[in-house]
């Protein structure tokens, strides 16, 4: 049974090997990367069961997991875009935005692959690395594993630099994001700012309702005014209990911001 | 009466013991573990074992290679994706000046994880497939080792030949002596064995069991 997550995992680690072997300013580099992300979301799939690999339009696919095979028929695995599909429903920091963007590589690669254009041209690193880097890390420490497992040691330290520096970025927009929207409230009239608050109040009451994903009150970290952090459950701790009262401690993944005054 | 120092095999990984009936020796080997056939489209569970010359061994064999010479240091099974976790192997007869050699390789921890990392490709004639030398199994490791069917992936990877090399030659090797109806059970997950020179022992015949797990 080919679809073992060990046979998978060492067969994604010599595609990344392969990768990082290439030069990266051609097309081969980001090439062998989407064939080495395509290995290690599969790997990623058979670390939870090999089965969730099976195609399941035809019952052989699943029988073949558990070791009845048919060598007339071979057994077929689910697309790449399922498999991307199921892990953003196992992997909580797995969201439609790392979908989105491991799709965009995988329909790349089959320009690349299927057809005359050259679609990896004009597609530096600076463009995806850091993402491509982020996304394989979130998929190697699924399965307890560490990106020096799967690179070389030079390699993972250069990943794990560009991943931290790709979250800095992330900090730092947010950071300007906060001080031009608190800038830009307080440079409004006192009487302004009070309409707007309690205009913030009202979008916060509204919003309660329309929330379906965890959330949790927060106050606007640029005007103050009420607000709303939403978050998707990423976690369940052990039940606590305290004086006759169980308690469930929460861990959440924050998504977004919502506050009346500011997006 | 057949008695396997089970507490000598779970602490050392070997123990010999004593089996002058074939049959009473497989019952007790089933009660081990699942027996499976060593050969390929074969359903024998005992494989007899004798001394071949290169020309007129399994082309996929060790003795193709090396035929009456030393077999180099290998784990059993090691093309299967889930090699035996114990090799029994018993004389009918008195072998002389050509022992067994059971190996526990010493590792040290950069060795693990360099053993662990790097990826091999296997190809036994039993499907190609990637691995390593050293798996992790279950919080532990299991050894998978025979050159003449493993070869590195790629060039980073062949580093592990060498500390595998060098783990075998500091480790304090075991030979086993073959008295008649002697049998030995070792955990090939954990030791490697070779056979010494067998050019004086052409009559050489051992009979071998595997026990997946």
């Amino acid at each position: 049974m080919d679809w073992k997550h060990d046979l998978l995992w060492n067969k994604s680690k010599v595609n990344a090997y392969t990768a990082h072997q290439q030069d990266k300013t051609t097309h081969f580099f980001p090439l062998w990367c989407s064939i080495a992300l395509e290995t290690l979301s599969r790997a990623t799939l058979a670390f939870v069961h090999p089965s969730l690999l099976a195609d399941p339009t035809k019952g052989s696919n699943i029988l073949y997991v558990f070791g009845f095979y048919n060598e007339k028929e071979p057994a077929k695995s689910v697309p790449i875009k399922t498999v991307f599909d199921r892990l953003t429903k196992i992997i909580v920091p797995f969201t439609m935005k790392e979908y989105d963007i491991c799709m965009n590589f995988m329909e790349r690669r089959n320009r690349e692959l299927h057809s005359g254009g050259a679609a990896f041209e004009d597609y530096p690193p600076k463009v995806w690395l850091a993402d491509f880097y982020r996304i394989c890390n979130i998929l190697i420490t699924f399965q307890k594993k560490e990106m020096k497992d799967w690179l070389s040691d030079d390699d993972a330290k250069i990943a794990l630099e560009m991943i931290k520096k790709d979250y800095n970025k992330i900090k730092a927009t947010v950071k300007k994001l906060i001080t031009t929207h608190k800038d830009d409230f307080y440079r409004k009239p006192k009487a302004d700012q009070k309409t707007l608050r309690a205009k913030a109040e009202k979008s916060h009451l509204f919003a309660l309702h329309s929330i379906r994903v965890y959330s949790s009150h927060i106050l606007c970290p640029a005007c103050k005014s009420k607000a709303l952090s939403a978050d998707r459950l990423q976690g369940l701790t052990n039940h606590i209990l305290k004086v006759r009262k169980l308690l469930d401690k929460f861990q959440y993944f924050q998504q977004s911001f919502i506050v009346g005054l500011v997006n | 009466m057949i008695k396997i120092n089970h507490i000598e095999l779970e602490q050392n990984y070997w123990t010999v013991f004593q089996a002058d009936n074939l049959n009473d020796l497989l019952t007790i080997a089933q009660r081990i573990g699942e027996v499976i056939p060593s050969r390929k489209n074969s359903n024998d569970l005992i494989d007899t074992l004798t001394i071949k010359s290169k020309n007129a061994a399994n082309p996929k064999s060790l003795s193709a290679l090396y035929g009456d010479k030393d077999f180099p240091f290998h784990t059993d099974g090691a093309y299967l994706t889930e090699p035996p976790k114990y090799v029994i192997l018993r004389s009918p007869k008195l072998i002389r000046n050509c022992p067994t050699i059971i190996c526990k390789p010493i590792f040290t921890t950069a060795d693990k994880k360099n053993l662990m990392k790097n990826v091999w490709l296997v190809n036994g004639g039993r499907g190609k497939f990637y691995t390593s030398m050293l798996e992790e199994n279950n919080n532990d490791y299991r050894i998978r080792f025979d050159l003449n069917c493993m070869r590195p992936a790629l060039a980073d990877f062949k580093s592990s030949a060498d500390i595998m090399a060098s783990a075998i030659s500091i480790s304090d090797n075991q030979e086993i002596n073959w008295n008649a109806n002697q049998c030995i059970i070792f955990n090939n997950w954990k030791l490697l064995h070779s056979r010494a020179d067998a050019t004086n022992s052409s009559d050489r015949i051992l009979e071998r069991i595997w026990i997946k797990n």
